[in-house]
This record gives C-alpha cells, structure tokens and sequence, in this order.
C-alpha cells in the first residue's frame, strides 16, 4: 500500500533554534498515527509544516505523491541558475556589441574594456545572489533589463546595413533570456519566495484539514456559520450568482444547510447549532472545531490535541467519534498528551523529542521504549 | 405572517410616504436633508463591507466616493451620457481602482494598512486638485446636469429622494445577498481569525481584494449620484474629514451589522442640522464637539455600537432555525 502522506528529512529552523531535525514520517491511509512528545518536541511545527503556515527549512513533504512544498529549491534554484548562466554570457557581449554599432570609433579604448568587464563581473555577481532570492540583486537585475531595453530600442533605430540579420537575431535572444527569467519571477513559486503566503488554501484544497490546539473558532459567528466556512472549498457560488441569487447558489445554499446539519449531528453538536460560537463549552468548542474540519471533505484530518480540557466521559465519546471518522475512509494523524486516548486509538506512533524523532513503532513497543520513558521522565539516576 | 415583516412593511410604507406629506415650506429642505441620510447610508454601508464584514481598517473610502463624483461628473459634461451607464461606469471605475489600491496593499495589517488608504484618498484629491486637463483642478466642475429620465429632467427635491431611494435599496440588497452567502461568511471568517480562515481553505487574497473592489464601487455609486444631484463637485469636497465621518457611523451604528451602519447615519447625519438650528451663531463651529462628546458616551455605555455584530447575527441566527424548523416537523 502506498503511503498517503510521505516526510523526507522534514527540518524546519527558526534562526538558530532547530524545531524540526530530518523529520521522517509515512502515513498509511485509513490509520490512525499518533505523534508524542514532551512540551517543545515540535509537534506543533510539524503540523504548521504539513498545512504551509511554516515553509519547512529543508526536505519535502509528499501528499498522494504530489509535493506539499513547491520543490522551489531544487527546481526554480537550477532553472534560474540555468537561465541567468545565459543571460550573463550573452550580456557580457551584449554592451560590446551595441557601442560598436553605435559608437564606431570609441570601441577598442581601454576605458571601455574596463567598463564593460566590470559590468560583466557585476552581472555574474547579482546572478549568484538571485539564487538567494537578494533584494538587492533582483533590483539590480531589474536596472540591467531596462538598460537592455532601452539599448535594443536603441539597436532598432541606428542605421543598419551589414549585419542586420545578426542584430535580429541578438534581439530575439534578448527577449528569450528575459523572457524565460521575468516568467520565473512571477509564477507562484518564486512569488511565495517573496513572502507570498499562497500555500495555505491550495494545500487545503488538495484535502489536508486541520484543528488547532489553542482553539481557533470563528467566535463571533454561529455554530452552523462555522462549519459552513469549513465546507467553503466545496462550495463554488462566486460574485454574481450570488448577487443575481441564480437557481444554483439558493440550491447549494439549502443542501449545505442540511449537509452541515448532518456534521454536526455527528459530533452531537445539533441542538446548539443556531447559538454563537463563542457561547459553546471548552469541550464543544473543540468537537466544532472538529466539525468545520470534517466539513471540507479532507483526506487526511490533523487533530492537534483534541481531548485537552475534556472530562474521562467526553474523552471516551471523542475517541468513539474518532473511530468512527477513520472508518469513514479518512486518514488520521493525532497530537495528544492523554496517554490512555492515545493508546485506545493509534495504529502507530512516532515520539519526538526537541525536534528529533526517536522512536517509532505500535503502541505496545512505544510503551516499552527505554528511549521514550527516558524522555518523559528524565534518565536514570 | 411574522411581526418582522409586518414592521418592515410600515418601515417601507412610512419611507414611501415622506415626500406626500406637506411640511409647509420647509419640506423641500427635509428632503434635502433626508436624501443626504440616504446617501450617507449607502456610503457607510459600503465602508461597512471592508472594515465591518472584512475586518480592515480602510481611511480612504472618501477616494472612491471622489472617483465616482469626478468619474459621473466628466462623463456628463463631455458625453452626456444616460444616468444608468454613468452609474455602472462609475461602479465599474471604482473596483477597478479599488482592486489597484488592494492588490499591493494586502500584505499590510492593521494600522499600516489604514495609513496606506489614507495616503490613497489624499492622492486622489492631489491628484483632482492638479490635474487641471482632467478635472479642472481647484474650479471644480459645475453645471453638470441633472439625470433625466424619458425627456424628463429630474429637478425637484423629491425626485431625487426616490432616486436615492431606489439606489439604496438595491446596494442594501446586494449587500443582504453577500454576507449571507459564501462570500460573507468568507469575509467574516478572514475578520475573525486570518489563519484558521486560511486553513479552511479561503484564498485571502482573492476575498479581500473582492471586498476592497466591491466597497469601491458602492463608494463610487455614491459619488456618482452626489455629482449628479448637486451639479457642482469640488476637491475640497472629498477630503479626509468625509471619511472619518463615515467611518464615525459605522463605529456609531456598530461594526459588521447592516441594519447598525443605516441607524449610524439616521443618526448622526440629521444630528448636524439640528444642531445648526439649536445653537447660536457663536457657537456654531462647536457641533463637532458635541459630535465628540455623542461618541464618546456611546462608547461608554455600549463600546460595540448600538446594534452590536454579535446581536444582529444571534437575530439571524434565531430566522434560520425559524425557517428550518418550519420546513421540518420535528427538530432537525
């Protein structure tokens, strides 16, 4: 069986601190994985890491063998490498060759040698720091492409008669080469670079769907409000079918009220529907939010401690409930310090500890794990 | 028959009647002052969408209102064009200069963000102010004529109390349609919480740039129909204090619930010539202050407004579970 959801050598920095170090997961479909640890293990981060509110540090994360992170360090960092190695070698021509057109009879003075090699040096200098994504550099690069614009207008309007083909064709790889950069600069990768969140919702849409440990309802909004923003990415009424209220949005209205019904019966949360989110209990607060997770139709449901703050009673429905949702089809991955909860439920575990995973294995072998008990307890005197 | 409706029904019956009942020779200048209600209303109602619904704090919605003035005014004295296309290119106008204010803006939050429309709305009068091939600068634009209708020019005051009117009402229902719609609760759900909004796969981006270039356009329709009423339309005009003015309903009537934002400018608006009337010559410039001290007590006794987000939506709220339950025998 191929797994859902795949961590290769997963590490995420945070300045100095190591929150995650070389994180390697696989996640089955339809099991339950549970993931332990002391306070600070970066259970959390992980979690971040799988929904893109973190960009990991280094190594990727695979959701049905498509990759969670854009695989913006390998990919785009050899194509504008491959791109800029171009256009650095036809620019270190380029000037030579437009003030010979235009200026005859300066060409061959040293001045101008000198002046050209240090542009070209220039050039090979902001093309090594646009692999960095510098500011400076990709300003830089920018001063370049319009003095190449405004020299290739410049081209155009000299007089030709020799080589003209020549110089149509110089014009052709001029575009070309910038061409194939300004592309890179403004797809969705190299934009995220620039601090772009555009992750979180397309991750969300490929069917990963999460609750948070402090909760994070929609407080002001009604219950049925919030599992109905939760059901958001399976709607798709937009601006004027909503405006014109065409047949199809009061449609889609009417079979999601009744859809949200239904999840919220599931987690016996029906007869507060209609009240404010904020006015729930802690224990109701956290099934909604485990409601408004189910709602967009996930594949794979991140829980991040559901059971904190419940009572022995409504721990023990929760962990029916759970079952209950794996064996709808979907695939669980649980954060949790209530032990008993954890050992009901997971099909397997990984421990961490300070960003380190180290160990993995069935409830039973976690159970007897020296390395496990020597992290929740302190090592032996 | 709900007693909700039966009230809505007098409500619409008394708005229809106003003009029909004779005020002696005062009724003209009531008028006046209630189509300014009006006008107000549809401005603070489309405020309302970025800074109540969508939860960012916007300074410079009086930019869009200038836009739409200019927009309406220009394309009366050149083309003369009928009053419903000037209105939709006005509307189209300011969403796009909404969606060019939005896009570079959205990755600012909070306080620098309300400084960056601010800085916008002072452009927008520089840019009128000295521009003078566009918009003739500090001479404003005057004589611009007044919308007709089937050969008839719309002159009195009344006229364009129903005017307002129907522009209103159809801003209040599209507005009625959005927030209780995907769209709304996407906004309210960016407004409560950017990151669980996120997670719940709304694209932010898109939805607050969707709100800015909506709330544009009602601002722009606004202008619009101010250019057209008043004939005169000055820089002067569109200045910041216009902005906090609407913004100052909006707090008023509580952020976030329509009905709030109307009640705002009920409100506040005719407040300004009562006053006018009350005080002496001395003390006329005073009404601010008092405007200040209304605001202040308001937020002591009720800080979220006077209809609070959190009422208006547990009445929702109490609709909802009417009408399913209606449709249902037992609870569903």
């Amino acid at each position: 069986m191929k797994p859902i959801l795949k961590a290769v050598h997963l590490s995420k920095n945070f300045g100095g601190l190591q929150a995650l170090k070389a994180i390697d997961l696989e996640v089955y479909p339809q099991k339950i994985v549970g993931i332990i640890g002391p306070n600070g293990a970066g259970k959390t981060t992980l979690f971040n890491c799988l929904t893109g509110l973190y960009e990991p540090s280094g190594g990727q994360l695979y959701f049905q063998d498509q990759p969670i992170v854009p695989e913006l360090s390998q990919h785009i960092y050899k194509s504008i490498r491959i791109a800029s190695f171009v256009f650095g070698l036809i620019s270190f021509f380029w000037i030579g060759f437009v003030l010979f057109y235009t200026y005859p009879q300066t060409v061959f003075k040293l001045e101008l040698c000198l002046f050209v090699t240090f542009i070209f040096a220039l050039r090979i200098l902001v093309i090594k720091y646009l692999n960095h994504y510098e500011a400076w550099a990709w300003s830089l690069y920018f001063m370049f492409l319009f003095i190449d614009t405004y020299f290739t207008i410049r081209l155009f309007l000299v007089p030709i008669h020799v080589h003209a083909l020549l110089i149509y064709i110089w014009i052709l790889s001029f575009i070309i080469c910038h061409g194939y950069v300004l592309t890179i600069l403004i797809s969705f990768e190299t934009r995220k670079c620039f601090g772009f969140k555009m992750g979180v919702d397309r991750i969300s849409k490929m069917g990963i769907s999460r609750t948070f440990q402090n909760i994070r309802l929609f407080q002001n909004l009604s219950v049925i409000d919030n599992v109905k923003i939760g059901a958001h990415i399976c709607m798709n009424s937009g601006f004027f079918s909503t405006m014109l209220r065409l047949d199809s949005h009061v449609q889609e209205e009417k079979n999601w009220e009744q859809t949200t019904l239904s999840y919220l019966r599931d987690v016996g949360l029906e007869n507060q529907a209609f009240h404010l989110a904020s006015s729930l209990s802690y224990g109701s607060q956290r099934l909604l939010e485990i409601a408004r997770a189910l709602a967009s139709k996930p594949k794979l449901l991140l829980l991040d401690e559901p059971a904190a703050g419940m009572n022995p009673k409504e721990s023990s429905n929760l962990i029916s409930l759970i079952r209950k949702i794996r064996d709808s089809g979907l695939t669980i991955i649980l954060i949790e310090h209530d032990m008993k909860v954890m050992m009901k439920l997971a099909d397997y575990i990984y421990v961490l500890d300070h960003g380190v995973l180290i160990a993995e294995g069935s409830t039973d072998a976690i159970r007897e794990n020296p390395k496990v008990i020597e992290a929740y307890l302190g090592p032996k005197i | 028959m709900h007693d909700l409706q039966w009230k809505k029904i007098v409500i619409v019956i008394l708005v229809l009647l106003l003009p029909c009942i004779p005020f002696g020779s005062s009724t003209d200048y009531i008028l006046r002052i209630l189509t300014t209600v009006y006008l107000y209303m549809i401005l603070s109602l489309g405020l309302n969408i970025v800074s109540g619904f969508t939860g960012l704090l916007d300074l410079g919605y009086v930019g869009f209102y200038g836009i739409g003035a200019y927009t309406a005014g220009l394309l009366t004295i050149h083309f003369n064009l009928p009053f419903g296309v000037i209105i939709l290119l006005a509307a189209v106008n300011g969403a796009i200069w909404g969606i060019l204010l939005g896009v570079p803006t959205l990755r600012l939050t909070g306080d620098y963000f309300a400084i960056v429309t601010f800085g916008f709305s002072e452009l927008v009068v520089l840019f009128i102010r000295n521009e003078l091939w566009l918009t003739r600068g500090p001479m404003g634009i005057s004589g611009i004529a007044s919308p007709s209708f089937f050969g008839h020019s719309l002159s009195e005051s009344w006229h364009f109390y129903y005017l307002v009117l129907v522009l209103l009402s159809i801003v209040l229902v599209i507005i009625h349609r959005l927030e209780d719609s995907r769209i709304g609760r996407a906004w309210y759900a960016i407004r409560e919480d950017e990151i669980a909004a996120q997670c719940c796969g709304i694209n932010l981006v898109k939805y607050k740039v969707m709100a800015f270039a909506i709330s544009a356009s009602i601002g722009a329709v606004g202008g619009a129909f101010y250019a057209k009423w008043f004939t005169f339309i000055h820089p002067d005009m569109f200045k910041f204090w216009e902005s906090v003015l609407i913004l100052c309903l909006i707090v008023l009537g509580g952020m976030g619930s329509i009905y709030g934002t109307m009640l705002g400018a009920l409100l506040i608006i005719p407040l300004s010539e009562v006053l006018r009337i009350i005080l002496p010559q001395y003390l006329m410039n005073s009404r601010y202050l008092i405007y200040g001290i209304i605001l202040v007590i308001m937020m002591r006794l009720r800080p979220d407004g006077l209809i609070p987000f959190q009422i208006a939506q547990s009445q929702k709220n109490k609709h909802a579970q009417k009408r399913l339950f209606r449709h249902h025998e037992t609870y569903p």
